[in-house]
């Protein structure tokens, strides 16, 4: 007995309520799979691009951490907020990517550096960007214009990645007498957990030059930290525009 | 009929069956059969890396075992190699550092000719200096321990490894440091638990903001009702306003944190980074010269034959007791006895036989044959100097006077390999 044409043409959903209900067990699924996904990716590109600045204490300095860390990662946030806001009207996809680098980071600090390398915690916590991030979905969301994100978040994006993160490393750059020299907690401990690929001199921490703006380079890497991120912004919108125009017939036909 | 029956199941049935027990069968080899996994990493390294570059000498080991807390000390030489490879940076900045598997031991101290070893200087070639670096026990296990010298566009330059066993319990470990603030904290742990909170604090306030948007419908609605032209009613005023408060909160958090912060630490000092200019040992007076007639490798026997000659231009007659090349001794025993300690893996059995072994008188001028035969060619891989773009043997000579004192003579040559038993070595 084959099943008729009658019986193929009635939906899957007919009611609102079933409706609702596999909209929802959609949204967990895709949830899950998009937490995970995002939480692989971005954790990826920070550790081949920000690296080293992330992973140790004694590389979080005041010139190229506070420069490469928004800059960099604000590549991925901006790509995905154009999807999730032009698709979906969703403000939350800076803050659900620096969640998940967040949660990534710290699995591989736990499980990899520390559990497996035996490197101690305290020497290889992972900044955070969460501030950043829901500054950047805010501003979205006030004023629905990718320009002026790019310009108010972008600027944000960076700006609160400094004193965001200071409250936990302030206490790493107490100073002590280290056999004569001068050293912060933060290099001493890099001196003593010992890492053999990485020698002194490889440590790429305050070098550059603009020194003739006063003691401390930290005003100039977030003046270009922020100019930076503005760029940035605006040049991964458009790849999220092209992520769209090119991924996105899938979901049309669901 | 299927004649690929076995066993009247079919082809299309049995292929995912074997392959399904050839996986497992893998599995289960993968996990009880490995052993510890256990390498000597300066094994890796080109010969030619460990000849012409630097050469480590003296390298003594405080002690093979000590408990979690205890220290070690690993001191001795190490000479520049006058000679450097053509194919190395030059050592215009390097670092001494040392070859442990990770933090299972923590670096107290490191010093070379006396400097804090814990910045990098440049080094000077064909000189000599002292270096000593103290360690503490902080995983228990067994562990090689090397010096290294890191050396910039060079890479690392392994010296002689020891193995180092650590006992005790890795929680009782601690590593306590005072600051110019007079407090003493334990680096084991500081600072983790303010680490935590603060990370604990934003990832509550960004689940709090996505759960704001994930309790609505999500995505089916959301993207209906924007491709209906509807989208401007996804965003009500209660959510603007939300917005609003999220972002004054995080804004609050940020600088009510940076401010406390900066009173509870007033001083601060950058992260600290510099070099130092150690200067070397005090040249040793050249009383002794060594030119090369010929050196060989003879490859099947494993020897390294030496037609030198030795020009004594000191005060006191003088033997040859040893010669050392990329962390591995060969002593010749009527002259000079290993230490105790020292790693007898890095010791060749049979020595260095010296014909004519006898002192060489001053103002005389001695040729020597020197025989240099040992497996550790192999075993430590330096017969593939063949391989290398450098087919140069280098090493250090050490003549002793009859008071004991040591002459160190650097040594450089041309070797060329013999493949062919006619040019055996007498005696091989």
């Amino acid at each position: 007995m084959a099943a008729g044409p009658q019986a193929r043409a009635r939906p899957a959903l007919e009611t609102a309520e079933e409706r609702q209900r596999a909209y929802r067990q959609f949204d967990i699924i895709l949830a899950i799979l998009i937490f995970f996904l995002f939480m692989g990716l971005y954790h990826i590109v920070a550790m081949l691009t920000v690296g080293d600045w992330d992973f140790w204490v004694d590389w979080k300095d005041r010139r190229w951490w506070i420069l490469l860390t928004p800059v960099i990662l604000i590549s991925m946030p901006a790509a995905v907020q154009f999807i999730f806001w032009e698709k979906f009207r969703l403000p939350f996809a800076a803050t659900l990517l620096t969640l998940c680098l967040v949660v990534a980071e710290w699995l591989n600090r736990v499980i990899n550096m520390h559990g497996w390398a035996y490197f101690p915690l305290d020497f290889i916590w992972p900044s955070t960007l969460i501030p950043s991030g829901i500054a950047l979905d805010v501003v979205l969301l006030l004023t629905g214009s990718y320009i002026l994100t790019a310009i108010i978040g972008g600027g944000l994006w960076s700006i609160l990645f400094y004193p965001t993160n200071w409250t936990m490393v302030a206490r790493y750059m107490v100073p002590t007498n280290m056999h004569g020299f001068l050293m912060s907690i933060a290099d001493v401990m890099g001196f003593q957990f010992v890492r053999t690929g990485t020698p002194e001199y490889l440590r790429i921490i305050d070098r550059g030059t603009l020194r003739s703006f006063g003691q401390d380079p930290i005003y100039i890497s977030l003046a270009f930290a922020m100019f930076s991120c503005m760029l940035m912004y605006m040049l991964f919108i458009g790849v999220g525009y092209l992520f769209t125009r090119i991924q996105f017939s899938w979901f049309k036909r669901v | 009929m299927n004649q690929c029956n076995r066993g009247g199941l079919s082809l299309a049935e049995t292929s995912p069956r074997l392959a399904h027990s050839f996986i497992l069968a893998l599995t289960v080899a993968a996990v009880i059969a490995p052993r510890v996994a256990a390498a000597h990493g300066e094994r890796a390294e080109p010969p030619f890396l460990r000849m012409a570059a630097v050469q480590w000498y003296d390298t003594h080991w405080s002690t093979s075992h000590l408990m979690v807390n205890e220290e070690l000390t690993v001191s001795g030489h190490f000479h520049i190699v006058k000679y450097w490879s053509f194919a190395l940076a030059p050592p215009d900045l390097a670092f001494l550092n040392v070859d442990v598997p990770g933090p299972v031991m923590i670096r107290v101290s490191s010093s070379i000719d006396g400097v804090n070893g814990a910045a990098s200087t440049p080094l000077e070639l064909g000189r000599d200096y002292a270096y000593t670096i103290v360690m503490r026990g902080r995983i228990p296990g067994r562990y090689h321990v090397h010096p290294m010298l890191d050396v910039r566009s060079a890479g690392a330059l392994l010296g002689p490894g020891n193995w180092v066993t650590v006992g005790g319990d890795a929680a009782s470990f601690t590593d306590p440091v005072n600051t110019l603030s007079g407090k003493t904290v334990d680096l084991e742990h500081y600072g983790l638990r303010a680490v935590v909170s603060w990370h604990l604090i934003w990832i509550l306030i960004a689940l709090a903001w996505l759960l704001y948007w994930l309790r609505k419908p999500l995505l089916i609605p959301r993207y209906e009702a924007i491709q209906q032209g509807e989208g401007g009613s996804l965003i009500t005023i209660t959510d603007r306003i939300t917005g609003v408060a999220f972002l004054g909160v995080t804004l609050l958090v940020v600088i009510g944190g940076f401010v406390s912060t900066n009173i509870r630490y007033p001083v601060t000092i950058p992260l600290q980074s510099t070099w130092l200019r150690i200067p070397p040992l005090p040249e040793q007076p050249t009383s002794i010269s060594i030119t090369a007639d010929r050196v060989i490798y003879y490859i099947p026997g494993r020897t390294v034959e030496f037609w030198v000659k030795v020009t004594n231009n000191g005060s006191k007659p003088v033997r040859l007791g040893e010669f050392t090349t990329a962390s591995v001794r060969f002593l010749n025993r009527s002259v000079r006895q290993p230490e105790a300690d020292f790693p007898a893996d890095l010791i060749a059995p049979a020595g260095l036989v010296v014909e004519p072994d006898e002192p060489i008188n001053p103002g005389e001028t001695k040729a020597l044959h020197i025989v240099a035969s040992s497996q550790v060619w192999e075993t430590d891989r330096l017969a593939l100097l063949i391989q290398d773009p450098t087919s140069r043997i280098g090493g250090l000579f050490m003549f002793f006077d009859p008071h004991n004192t040591r002459y160190l003579v650097e040594f450089d040559s041309e070797i060329i390999p013999t493949f062919r038993s006619g040019n055996a070595p007498a005696g091989s």
